[in-house]
């Protein structure tokens, strides 16, 4: 799924990351990885995790226009 | 209950300097303006809060005229306002610290006495509110610019209303640095964006009315205008709940 950020956005990419995230651990930033996307860019890599609490939020929005990607 | 002492007095930052390491002393007094509102046939004295506090601070040292160190940051003043950090809880994210989003200079005194070091005496006059918060990213050096730095920090549950103070110094370049905030500590989102950093020192202090979620976070990344920021120091903090 594609998502545009109406917020900048920082996460990680690595799944195995994000599990160990979602299990508690609690890492140090600058050993997760993180990808920055600007508000207004489109991420199709978003932690499947967090996504139900993003569109809640307001910080993220459907894409499906099928268009290019950041 | 956690007894503190000297040890535990992580920073004193003044405009973005750090001053702690001249000081052997720091008073710190808050006071709540009242009223007396006792009136006639009452037997007891009665005073009410007027809903104003004021804050006061001493500090007491030695005469320190390193780059971006004591002297430097006060003999600018008396009279100017500014950013005021500090913290005697210890330096983890978390710790409490108190932050003054104004800290008005009201005197400097040097004192060179025969036989003795020669000291530097300050005081201020809270301009705006004084708080509390808690320690996002402790006072220190960057290892790295273009990556986000540190533990998160997890604040409790989410709320509406925050401040965040930024102090730090640097000897060159220039960087951006935000407060970051998450709802799981997966994804972050910009909370807070502070002025550029640049070589020098600065602090500020930036609010938002809207909510903030429960785990925090500093970001440092490299503004390329004038090359990597160079030895640069920082702390961030938060406070929940505006006072004003």
């Amino acid at each position: 799924m594609r998502y545009r950020a109406l917020r900048d956005l920082f996460y990680p990419i690595d799944k195995a990351i994000v599990r160990r995230l979602a299990a508690g651990e609690d890492l140090p930033m600058r050993a997760r990885g993180m990808r920055v996307v600007a508000a207004g860019d489109i991420a199709d890599d978003l932690p499947a995790i967090s996504v139900p609490v993003l569109l809640a939020k307001g910080w993220i929005e459907e894409v499906t226009d099928g268009g290019p990607v950041v | 209950m956690a007894v503190r002492s000297s040890k535990d007095v992580a920073f004193l930052l003044i405009g973005g300097l750090d001053v702690l390491g001249a000081q052997t002393e720091l008073s710190d007094d808050r006071m709540a303006l009242i009223e007396r509102t006792d009136t006639l046939g009452d037997l007891w004295e009665e005073y009410s809060f007027v809903g104003v506090r004021r804050a006061e601070l001493t500090q007491t040292g030695f005469f320190d005229d390193a780059a971006r160190g004591n002297n430097v940051a006060l003999t600018t003043g008396p009279g100017v306002s500014r950013v005021l950090a500090w913290a005697i809880a210890g330096t983890a994210t978390g710790a409490e610290f108190e932050g003054w989003a104004g800290a008005v200079e009201v005197n400097f005194e040097v004192i060179a006495q025969r036989g003795g070091l020669t000291k530097a005496n300050a005081r201020y006059v809270g301009n705006g509110p004084v708080e509390l918060g808690r320690t996002v990213r402790a006072y220190g050096s960057v290892a790295a610019t273009g990556a986000t730095t540190g533990t998160p920090l997890d604040n409790g549950a989410s709320s509406t209303g925050v401040a965040g103070y930024l102090a730090y110094n640097a000897a060159a370049g220039e960087a951006n640095i935000r407060l970051l905030d998450s709802p799981d500590n997966i994804t972050y989102a910009t909370l807070l964006t502070f002025a550029k950093a640049a070589s020098g020192a600065g602090a500020e202090r930036l609010t938002t009315t809207g909510a903030a979620q429960r785990y925090i976070a500093a970001d440092v990344t490299t503004a390329s205008a004038t090359g990597s920021i160079a030895q640069l120091n920082y702390f961030m903090g938060i406070v929940r709940g505006l006072s004003s």
